[in-house]
């Protein structure tokens, strides 16, 4: 299964990409094909001596740039056109360690959201105590959404951490406090709207996050990516290899979001994880949860 | 040449992919603003307007719209005016 890398996205673009894609092809015999600036790409892949399949793709999405405007002005972004591989069925994902909006954006655009999806959310897979993990949705994706969302979230949520290995996700609401009625408007609207959702708990601290005590935890993308960095920031050095990938849930195919500052290492995990979440038909799983969800309220 | 097309219609089509592309059910006219009556956000807007495009394009015309006024955009009829207005150049 083909994997389409954006090598134009990410702090260390384009070499780390490129030095990633040649890793992963030659280490794990991931089939990556590089999407970007033909010219440059070739440059880059002559000088390390490599050779893999390039699509060209002579724009990118900068990290200062307004996602949704930036790719309405660029239609052949790299990570526009490395979705538009998926959509065509060229490629079975898409990695890009750019700016997650436009990532979110470009998978939106030119895959489509799933059944019943009002919004797609960047889930991370957060390990945690007794060796278990916690999913965290939003990752980072959309920073300002309206909290009805967040039941489109948990469920999608709660159908990834069911792939992981949990058969009935308990949910909680990322806050300042456990009691109902904690945080702020957003959070006080968003916790009545998930207390309709399967596997709600209630509200949730970090602590009890990292706790294990749920395994699936909601918040906005701001909340979610500040969490999530603040997590990276602490881990102590030597803790073990890092997990800098996170999947975007609800659009209609794979798309793994590397972290911006990711290493050639880390887009080559990612790469192997791309591969990996293909084969499992993840984003297919996922839809068909939500597609099942969507019947049951078309019915009751 | 393809028929001219009102802002009406151009409105018609948008509550059409408003309501498919988004999910969005219950009323929407010209309006309804994306942001307080829709919960609609400019990614959502402009996934709807893509569509409405690529649906423009298979009837013939070549829609050009102004993204940063697009963006700026108020309510449905805003935004149909815009594409209506685009169509014409």
């Amino acid at each position: 299964m083909r994997v389409a890398l954006d090598v134009m996205g990410g702090d260390h673009a384009p070499a780390a990409p490129v030095e990633a894609a040649l890793r992963a092809a030659a280490d794990h015999g991931v089939d990556v094909v590089c999407v970007g600036a033909a010219d440059l790409v070739a440059e880059h892949l002559r000088r390390a001596g490599g050779d893999l399949p390039v699509v060209d793709a002579p724009d990118v999405v900068g990290m200062d740039e307004d996602p949704v405007a930036a790719l309405r002005a660029k239609p052949r972004a790299s990570v526009r056109v490395a979705c538009e591989l998926v959509a065509a069925g060229e490629a079975a994902a898409v990695v890009s360690a750019g700016s997650t909006g436009a990532t979110l954006t470009a998978a939106l655009l030119a895959l489509g959201r799933a059944p019943g999806v009002r919004r797609p959310v960047v889930a991370a897979a957060i390990p945690v105590e007794g060796g278990r993990t916690v999913v965290l949705a939003d990752a980072g994706g959309s920073m300002d959404v309206h909290p009805d969302v967040v039941g489109g979230y948990a469920a999608m949520a709660r159908a990834y951490a069911q792939v992981l290995g949990a058969p009935e996700p308990r949910v909680g609401l990322l806050n300042v406090g456990h009691e109902p009625g904690k945080g702020h408007a957003w959070a006080k609207e968003a916790f009545d709207v998930l207390s309709a959702t399967s596997g709600f708990t209630g509200n949730i601290e970090p602590a009890a996050v990292l706790a294990g005590d749920v395994d699936v935890v909601v918040t906005d993308g701001f909340t979610g990516n500040i969490f999530l960095k603040t997590l990276e920031a602490a881990a102590v050095p030597g803790d073990g290899e890092a997990d800098t990938v996170a999947s975007l849930l609800g659009v209609n195919g794979e798309v793994l979001v590397a972290h911006g500052a990711a290493s050639a290492g880390d887009i080559a995990a990612a790469l192997r994880r791309a591969q990996q979440v293909a084969v499992a038909g993840l984003a297919q799983r996922i839809s068909g949860q939500m597609s099942q969800a969507q019947e049951r309220r078309d019915d009751g | 040449m393809a028929e001219q097309m009102t802002t009406d219609e151009v409105v018609a089509l948008l509550t059409d992919r408003l309501a498919t592309v988004l999910g969005i059910d219950g009323p929407v006219t010209a309006d309804s603003r994306f942001d307080e009556d829709l919960h609609a956000d400019s990614l959502d807007l402009v996934e709807v307007v893509e569509s409405v495009e690529q649906e423009l394009r298979t009837r013939g015309h070549t829609p050009n719209v102004d993204d940063d006024a697009l963006l700026a955009a108020e309510t449905v009829g805003d935004a149909a005016a815009l594409i209506q207005a685009g169509l014409g150049r």
